[in-house]
């Protein structure tokens, strides 16, 4: 069976069935992306854009269609943060994408890595730490984002999390019942406004896995495929594997997870934009919920261990 | 036909009419995939013969 816009050999098929060839399915994935840009309000006019770059397919497909947009209106700036955890025969491969794509994109790149910042490289933090490798680099990426994108005058961060990774933590909060945490998921993160804390948005928000994936193969995106050897997804692979069962068996799944949450979110963000206030880290001076934020806790641990 | 399953990094041999057929016989889950045939990016229910080069593409990462 042929596209059915333009009867040329298909490269995809949609969840719906439908197919489409190279051309339509890249007009597909823009045409989705600024669907959800503009509905969603992600970007307005005078914004300073920090895209969180990896160098993974994710982050490379988000920058090159911001960069689709920004080549558009030129109303609003746009730049890239990559954070390198020190993770040794993986990172360089990606660093070095993501260099490559800033280049050709003629995207400012501001790489920051652990080890220059914290004084440790992730390598050496999931030696020292009880903790699982995910959970520190995490905690770390987080606060490095947040803290080099305001420094750098950032009014947004931008996330490549698409509908698969939404739709497993959305289901992953439901069966552990925490709904705290779904209330800071969405198109754009986060329930309370203060300064010192970027708001985060996820313009792949709509997109799945796949549809990423088969875009960023079409458009040289794809990059080294290499998974990060930390990679532990003992309870999100579980929910991921769930989800995909289903979405196999029964298309539109994913989608349904997303549909069904975003007419319960703005409930949930009222519930609990009222419970708790922002506090800041009584030695760092960053936003947390505590009176020590979680990088501080874990950097004592590592000097304590010195 | 050469296949090529890049999650496992490795090269075996299978005959199967269409991509979904080969996925299915390889018990491969299609929406964790893309497969490429010749090169070229195909959807699902591509025929393929026996002179095909088939690579079969993880979709999921992590980390």
């Amino acid at each position: 069976m042929v596209c059915k816009k333009c009867k040329q050999e298909p490269v995809f098929a949609l969840a719906s069935g439908e197919k489409l060839c190279k051309k339509c399915f890249n007009s597909y994935i823009e045409k989705k992306f600024r669907k959800t840009i503009r509905k969603c309000e992600l970007i307005e006019k005078g914004d300073r854009i920090a895209v969180a770059l990896s160098g993974g397919k994710d982050s490379s497909v988000l920058l090159k269609l911001m960069h689709s947009i920004w080549a558009q209106r030129k109303d609003f700036q746009l730049f890239a943060i990559l954070i390198d955890e020190g993770i040794s025969g993986y990172r360089p491969l990606t660093t070095k994408f993501a260099q490559n794509l800033c280049k050709k994109l003629g995207i400012k790149l501001y790489v920051y890595s652990f080890k220059k910042e914290l004084g440790y490289t992730l390598d050496q933090m999931v030696r020292e730490l009880k903790k699982g490798p995910c959970t520190i680099c995490g905690t770390f990426r987080r606060y490095l984002l947040n803290k080099k994108a305001r420094e750098l005058k950032a009014n947004k961060i931008a996330f490549g999390h698409n509908a698969d990774d939404e739709a497993q933590s959305i289901v992953m909060n439901l069966f552990r019942s925490n709904n705290d945490a779904a209330a800071r998921l969405g198109v754009i993160n986060g329930i309370k406004r203060d300064p010192r804390f970027i708001p985060r948005i996820k313009p792949l928000y709509f997109l799945l896995e796949k549809e990423i994936t088969a875009y960023a193969y079409l458009n040289n995106l794809l990059g080294v495929f290499k998974e990060c050897p930390y990679t532990a997804l003992a309870y999100r692979g579980q929910v991921r594997d769930m989800l995909n069962d289903f979405e196999s068996r029964h298309p539109g799944t994913k989608t349904g997870v997303l549909s069904a949450f975003l007419e319960l979110l703005p409930l949930l963000k009222d519930k609990f934009r009222t419970e708790g206030e922002i506090a800041y880290c009584k030695y760092c001076k960053e936003p947390t919920t505590t009176d020590e934020c979680m990088a501080c806790k874990l950097l004592a641990e590592l000097k304590r261990k010195k | 036909m050469k296949v090529y399953i890049e999650s496992k990094n490795k090269w075996t041999r299978a005959k199967a009419p269409s991509a979904a057929a080969l996925l299915k016989k390889l018990n491969i889950n299609p929406v964790t995939v893309l497969v490429v045939k010749n090169g070229s990016l195909v959807a699902d229910d591509e025929k393929l013969s026996e002179k095909d080069e088939v690579k079969i593409l993880s979709v999921v990462s992590g980390g």
